[in-house]
């Protein structure tokens, strides 16, 4: 009893000690993003003057941004795009992913490795094709094309992230569902899928950030202002050569917000579903 | 589901488009025939599509309000896009698909006009205004296939009141101006300022140098080097940039200047940080939304050791007309709008550009502006150095400017690596240089 | 062995979809313009078939070596401080701890914003009047103030630093993952027959983790042999051609040289030694893994 209670108390001090190393290194990870808040509430002029701490109540920058274009249709149509490529993300990757990763080696393996290449694909060399597509297959200017290409382009790391995922889970599961009578999609869907939902969070943590922050496609692809995204809203206060940094600050807070929410949502249900023990059943 | 909901939806927007056209038509056939103007004005309604990627405002409602007396029903669609994206890459996919706009305004119309996109412009009305040593850059076999709406040039700009305080006068020659900023930097202050994360703004410093100092000496430089009668490693740009060397040697430039862009680069300039930056003229523009009315900002040229200069004259935002557009007649009227003579002030006020016509005179709110088209008239200009060299040949000698700058050292070798990029590349080249 | 070859349908059924997006939107374009490798094309006039010349060019090409041997540092750079943050990190967080929560969403904060702004930011904080060299030069270590991403000396460390703390968070989530999908049976087991400390690090926990620490070196080799965009935004590979990488170098080719088919060829090349590194690493760890 003494033992262990005292083995708890050290347990106690190491992680508190590790807490507090965590908690540093945390304030460290933290500052860039601060800077971002303060300077979106700088004025134009003080922007680059470190020293300069507003008070916060500058909030032209924001209305200047909203201000800049649509910012609700913008708002809207990221949602969709980012929301309608995380689903077929989603999707394909998890049913691509749950099969090569219960085919072992051979020919499955050899379509992950083909898979995989597009993300070594230097994307540079591609556009002239890519735009010849779009015009061909009448998807030039629709946020479907968005949408495609970037569940195109993420479909290699999350069909990746699915097959090592698949792998952690036991194939026990997979005899029980055959002696159940389930067929692959029922096994699919109702059994795998459900203990994927983990894997399912990192896919979304790993995509969605990239396809919401993107803001070269949407102005190589939709040339329509009312299909812009928020973060192509960045555009809107860039000169020839120079721009004007306070409301470009003030949009990516706006911008980022939506994605903080995402990713609390997101975190907390990955999370428990590790906690609650959801890889046991 | 999400495929043919996109299909639809641009195919709705393309009907729309016609729809809106048709309306506007159908409306009031009768007003174009109020118009005296309307020569060969057809009543049928049409959309004429543009794209651009810099704002001129008051001029496109000008030239748009007039175009619209001639055509009555037409609407013009002016498409805006990102710079870089639409200059590097976008245009030529849009030219390449058959999706590009009637009139388009570009930075290469010579390629363009080669690859058969874009129409001869040789007989338009502007295009004879045109200064003759704009024209080459934009001509292939003899057709001129753009014209470019503003033209740059570039040079040292100084505050006037540090340059005053020190007693310093307008350099008049090299040796002036390296015991002007002996001066400044013994004061102080920082003598030239970089913004080198905006790479182009360190380029800049070395092409104004080399741009003077190699067609002071031989202005016949590009024709030579094509014909193989110089070399990239002879004595001009030798000495171009041996005197880029010394301004980097002897510590003129800021401290920060890898580490800050134009942006903040305008900043400390307005706020007094260093005493000159060697650009281009639209940086008085970018300028004013950083200073007060008072700041005075002066403008010279880099000369030789002999007082002797040539200027950058190099046309921008060139306009071309897409060789395959459905209504090119009409797009050639619009061209023409553009470079009306009584409407181009307004575009080159706010630019604070340069014209490439003859015969506009613009009444600018830079006094500097004024002195620039004064030594513009007075001295020697030609086309910016490497406007004929292959695209490798000119990153090469960027990156060659960037190291002597970084480094505080130049690599004479370095001239041996362009002019092997140069053979190499030699083919390529769409515009000789004459 | 009509089962198998129904087995082998259904399996294909499921993987399709996915290829067949993924070979129409990528592969496509990639390999539809690699006939561009072999002309002479400026992206604007007709390509002008030249046979292997862009190929051969590339080796010639002087500042390749230079690319190479940055892109070398940064790749082994970050693998080193990599591997042993993350997975450290990930430890750390998979201890009960008061904070768990939070910690895990501050340190991925890094991820969820634009490349273009944090490398603003970064680029804000490291330059010479930045608030490093402030704090620097208040605690008297005048001799450290420089400008970090403007000296050949330590720009491309500034760049593995700002690297390092925007992938901290996430390679630390995806091992995290990992440490959590191990199944509890697995510690028991080893409690019983007495293992604990370093002893169930070594031989329970790092050999389940492996497939996690698969995921995080690909990512790592992949993000460094493909990294671009900071140096691109933030000193344009210089100053002196410092943080010059080879993807840098294939951007450059293809959109300031204008000669498009050389840059193809370029990103050709690069592709392979990309995959062949790739497929190493797999082989490699692939034999470290287990599966229960």
């Amino acid at each position: 009893m003494v033992k262990q209670a005292r083995k708890r108390r050290r347990s106690n001090w190491a992680d508190l000690s590790i807490e507090i190393v965590l908690a540093a290194f945390g304030a460290l990870m933290l500052f860039p993003f601060l800077y971002l808040i303060v300077n979106s509430f700088k004025e134009e002029n003080r922007i680059f003057d470190i020293y300069n701490i507003p008070d916060f109540t500058h909030i032209a920058n924001f209305r200047t941004a909203i201000a800049s274009g649509n910012y609700l249709q913008s708002l809207f149509n990221s949602v969709v795009i980012t929301a309608g490529a995380l689903a077929l993300i989603i999707l394909l990757s998890s049913m691509a992913g749950f099969t090569i990763g219960r085919a072992g080696k051979g020919f499955f393996q050899v379509i992950l490795y083909i898979l995989l290449t597009g993300m070594i694909i230097p994307l540079q060399v591609s556009m002239v094709p890519l735009y010849k597509m779009g015009v061909t297959l009448h998807l030039m200017n629709t946020r479907t094309f968005l949408i495609l290409l970037y569940a195109a382009g993420s479909i290699p790391l999350a069909t990746f992230l699915y097959v090592g995922f698949t792998k952690a889970i036991s194939r026990e599961y997979d005899e029980a569902a055959k002696l159940d009578g389930c067929n692959r999609f029922d096994l699919y869907w109702r059994v795998v899928f459900p203990l994927l939902l983990p894997a399912t969070g990192t896919v979304i943590v790993t995509s969605a950030f990239g396809i919401w922050n993107d803001f070269s496609s949407p102005l190589l692809f939709l040339y329509d202002e009312r299909k812009q995204t928020v973060v192509s809203m960045i555009y809107h206060f860039k000169g020839e050569k120079t721009m004007d940094w306070a409301p470009v600050f003030a949009l990516c807070t706006l911008a980022t917000l939506p994605m903080i929410v995402l990713f609390l949502f997101v975190q907390k249900r990955f999370f428990q579903q590790l906690a609650s023990g959801g890889l046991k059943g | 589901m999400k495929k043919s909901w996109g299909l639809a939806l641009s195919v709705g927007a393309a009907i729309a488009l016609i729809a809106t056209g048709c309306g506007k038509g159908n409306g009031d056939s009768s007003a174009s025939s109020q118009s005296g103007l309307s020569g060969g004005a057809t009543s049928k309604a049409f959309t004429i599509t543009v794209s651009y990627w810099e704002e001129r405002k008051a001029w496109a409602d000008a030239v748009e309000q007039k175009f619209k007396q001639k055509y009555p029903n037409a609407v013009i669609d002016w498409k805006k896009y990102e710079g870089d994206k639409y200059v590097n890459g976008l245009l030529t996919s849009q030219l390449a698909a058959g999706q590009a706009a009637d009139i388009i305004i570009n930075q290469s119309p010579a390629a363009y006009g080669k690859a058969g996109y874009v129409a001869d412009m040789t007989d338009l009305p502007f295009a004879a205004d045109e200064f003759e040593g704009l024209k080459s850059q934009d001509s292939y076999e003899g057709k001129l296939y753009g014209v470019p709406l503003e033209s740059v040039t570039t040079g040292v700009f100084y505050n006037k009141k540090i340059f005053a305080d020190l007693g310093i006068n307008t350099p008049q020659n090299w040796n002036e101006f390296i015991a002007a900023n002996d001066k400044i930097k013994a004061a102080g202050i920082t003598p030239i300022l970089i913004g080198a994360k905006d790479s182009w703004t360190a380029n800049i410093v070395g092409v104004t140098i080399n741009h003077s100092a190699v067609y002071t000496a031989n202005p016949g430089f590009d024709k030579a080097i094509h014909d193989g009668t110089a070399k990239f490693n002879g004595q001009e740009l030798t000495k171009g940039m041996k005197m880029v060397e010394q301004l980097a040697a002897n510590g003129y430039f800021n401290k920060d200047a890898f580490s800050i862009g134009y942006d903040q680069l305008r900043q400390q300039f307005a706020d007094g940080k260093g005493a000159m930056v060697i650009n281009g003229n639209w940086f008085l523009g970018d300028l004013t939304a950083k200073v007060q009315p008072s700041f005075e900002i002066g403008y010279f040229p880099i000369r030789d050791e002999n007082g002797k200069a040539t200027l950058v004259a190099g046309g921008d935002k060139k306009v071309s007309l897409n060789a395959k557009s459905e209504h090119l007649e009409q797009a050639k009227d619009l061209a023409v709008i553009m470079f009306d003579k009584s409407l181009l002030p307004l575009y080159l006020k706010t630019a604070n550009a340069l014209p490439t016509v003859s015969g506009v005179s613009v009444d600018y709110d830079q006094k500097s502006m004024k002195e620039i088209v004064d030594l513009l008239s007075a001295l020697p200009s030609s086309q910016q150095i490497g406007a004929f060299w292959p695209g490798s040949t000119n990153t090469k000698f960027g990156d060659m400017i960037a190291q002597t700058l970084a480094d505080k050292k130049w690599n004479p070798s370095d001239l041996d690596q362009l002019q092997k990029l140069y053979d190499t590349d030699k083919s390529t080249l769409v515009n000789i240089p004459q | 062995m009509r089962i198998q070859h129904k087995d082998f349908l259904v399996s294909l059924a499921f993987v399709l979809p996915a290829l067949v997006l993924f070979i129409l939107f990528v592969h496509f374009p990639f390999f539809s313009s690699l006939y561009y490798s072999f002309t002479q094309w400026d992206g604007i006039t007709s390509p002008n078939f030249i046979g292997f010349d862009n190929y051969k060019r590339i080796f010639t090409e002087e500042s390749l070596i230079q690319a190479t041997k940055n892109t070398a540092y940064f790749l082994v750079a970050t693998l080193l401080i990599g591997n042993p943050l993350f997975i450290g990190l990930a430890l750390a967080l998979n201890r009960p701890l008061r904070t768990r929560g939070l910690l895990r969403t501050v340190y991925y904060l890094p991820q969820i914003m634009s490349i273009v702004v944090m490398s603003m930011i970064w680029g804000a904080i490291l330059q010479y009047d930045g608030i490093v060299n402030a704090l620097l030069h208040g605690l008297g270590l005048d001799g450290w103030v420089r400008d970090w991403f403007g000296s050949r000396r330590t720009a491309m460390n500034a760049m593995i630093l700002f690297n390092t703390w925007q992938s901290a968070g996430f390679g630390a989530i995806i091992v995290l993952a990992g440490l959590q999908a191990i199944p509890r049976d697995a510690y028991e087991a080893a409690r019983i027959e007495g293992a604990a400390g370093w002893k169930s690090f070594r031989y329970i926990t790092l050999p389940l983790l492996a497939p996690s620490i698969t995921i995080i070196n690909f990512l790592l080799l992949i993000g460094g042999l493909k990294y671009f965009e900071a140096p691109l935004i933030l000193t344009n590979g210089g100053p002196g051609g410092s943080t010059m990488t080879i993807s840098l170098l294939i951007y450059r080719i293809a959109f300031k040289y204008q000669t498009l088919g050389y840059a193809t060829a370029a990103g050709v090349l690069f592709f392979v030694v990309i995959a062949i590194c790739t497929l190493a690493l797999l082989h490699f760890s692939r034999k470290k893994e287990v599966e229960y």
